[in-house]
């Protein structure tokens, strides 16, 4: 590969160009690997984070971009996962575009169930709304919290993406888990 | 329903919605040109316009200036109402206020550059963006403010050199009063906008922190 590039640029600027565009190359297709191997993670954050379509494929795009912008700055301390919570986390609580809810436009879920009917699907359906409906009730750092926690993440690892000791998240999620559970109740409460 | 059971349908949620996605599909090859549309993004392309048009217009200046000590006659211009003296000072004023506001953005310019490539963690990186959001909303205010009071001063020098509304009133007083005033005025609406534009955003970045700070931590 030296004698192939050497044969072609004359002179130290040309190799060099050359030679960062190789390593472009090789840095994105490696970037796009681990990408496609834990999109999960994207996926996961846009859907805690957006209630309607457009706005969860603009935050999908604005997280890959931000991995990419950062990818180079990662040297390996920690998991590529970690990093990929981590920026989604931070572009997705920066974000400035507001939800239905911030808008005003927030219609409460159907409390509506019919009697005697219910199937798999239905309790299902009923179980999603709940679940959109405890989790709307959360701030976006509360959200990422939670997040990271129905992902199994230990309260350590959680500590290492928030920042906060794991004493901390653990306190905090206790306080989440009490919010939850409120908003389960009341819901459980309008629908029977 | 119970917390275990959120869990559970979190999980099948994703499993269920899970699309096969590839890197065509995302766009991935096309990541390295695509423009951010992010809010930071947004006030870089500010700043970067800012930066490209005081950059331009201080190297007028400056070429003019240079201009009035090399060839006085032909640099001077506003001949009726400013005299050599005047002119020059116009151009000092202009390229004082010009080198602020390119300093100020491009070191603004510069951070959100630097922060835009870290991946900290999310209390740091919020402490981080607010700093940043904070510094950008001053330095906007200091440039509307600032831009606003030089250019009534001098209307303001202007017009009473051209109809004399101002009588015996010293010439150099009518900028002064009148910018004094302006930037008054301009620093509250400079500010109001400011609010309105960001303030409930940064709020809302600031009660998010705050969960992140509290008990102590």
């Amino acid at each position: 590969m030296d004698s192939i590039l050497l044969a072609h640029c004359n002179d130290y600027d040309q190799l060099k160009y050359q030679w960062q565009a190789l390593d472009n190359k090789q840095l994105e297709k490696e970037f796009y690997n681990r990408i496609m191997e834990n999109l999960g993670i994207i996926r996961k954050v846009c859907r805690m984070y957006c209630d309607d379509g457009e706005h969860r494929k603009d935050l999908f795009q604005e997280i890959l971009l931000q991995l990419w912008k950062s990818y180079p700055t990662f040297r390996g301390q920690s998991q590529f996962s970690t990093l990929m919570y981590r920026v989604a986390l931070n572009v997705s609580i920066q974000d400035m575009r507001k939800t239905k809810r911030e808008r005003g436009f927030f219609i409460r879920t159907n409390t509506f169930k019919e009697p005697c009917a219910e199937t798999e699907t239905d309790t299902s359906k009923e179980r999603l709304k709940t679940l959109r409906r405890a989790i709307s009730g959360l701030n976006k750092v509360e959200k990422a919290i939670v997040l990271l926690h129905l992902e199994e993440k230990s309260n350590a690892e959680i500590a290492e993406i928030m920042g906060i000791t794991p004493n901390h998240v653990r306190v905090k999620m206790n306080r989440i888990k009490k919010k939850l559970t409120k908003t389960i109740k009341d819901r459980y409460h309008e629908t029977f | 329903m119970k917390l275990s059971e959120l869990k559970s349908t979190w999980n099948a949620l994703e499993e269920e919605k899970a699309p096969k996605d590839t890197s065509a599909i995302l766009g991935l090859e096309r990541l390295p040109k695509t423009h951010s549309r992010s809010t930071l993004a947004k006030i870089k392309r500010s700043l970067l316009f800012k930066l490209w048009f005081a950059g331009t217009t201080l190297l007028i200046s400056s070429t003019i200036l240079t201009g009035s000590f090399i060839r006085p006659a032909k640099f001077t211009f506003f001949e009726s109402f400013l005299d050599l003296t005047d002119n020059r000072i116009l151009l000092v004023t202009m390229v004082i206020f010009l080198v602020i506001i390119l300093i100020g953005n491009a070191r603004a310019f510069k951070e959100i550059r630097s922060f835009q490539t870290k991946a900290d963690t999310i209390k740091v990186s919020l402490a981080h963006f607010i700093g940043i959001m904070e510094r950008t909303i001053r330095l906007n205010i200091f440039t509307n403010t600032a831009f606003n009071t030089l250019v009534v001063g001098w209307i303001g020098f202007l017009i009473g050199q051209r109809t004399g509304i101002f009588g015996e009133v010293e010439p150099l007083m009518v900028p002064l009063a009148l910018g004094g005033l302006g930037a008054l005025l301009f620093y509250r609406l400079a500010q109001y906008g400011q609010q309105l534009k960001f303030g409930r955003y940064l709020d809302q970045l600031k009660s998010n922190l705050k969960t992140l700070k509290e008990d102590g931590h």
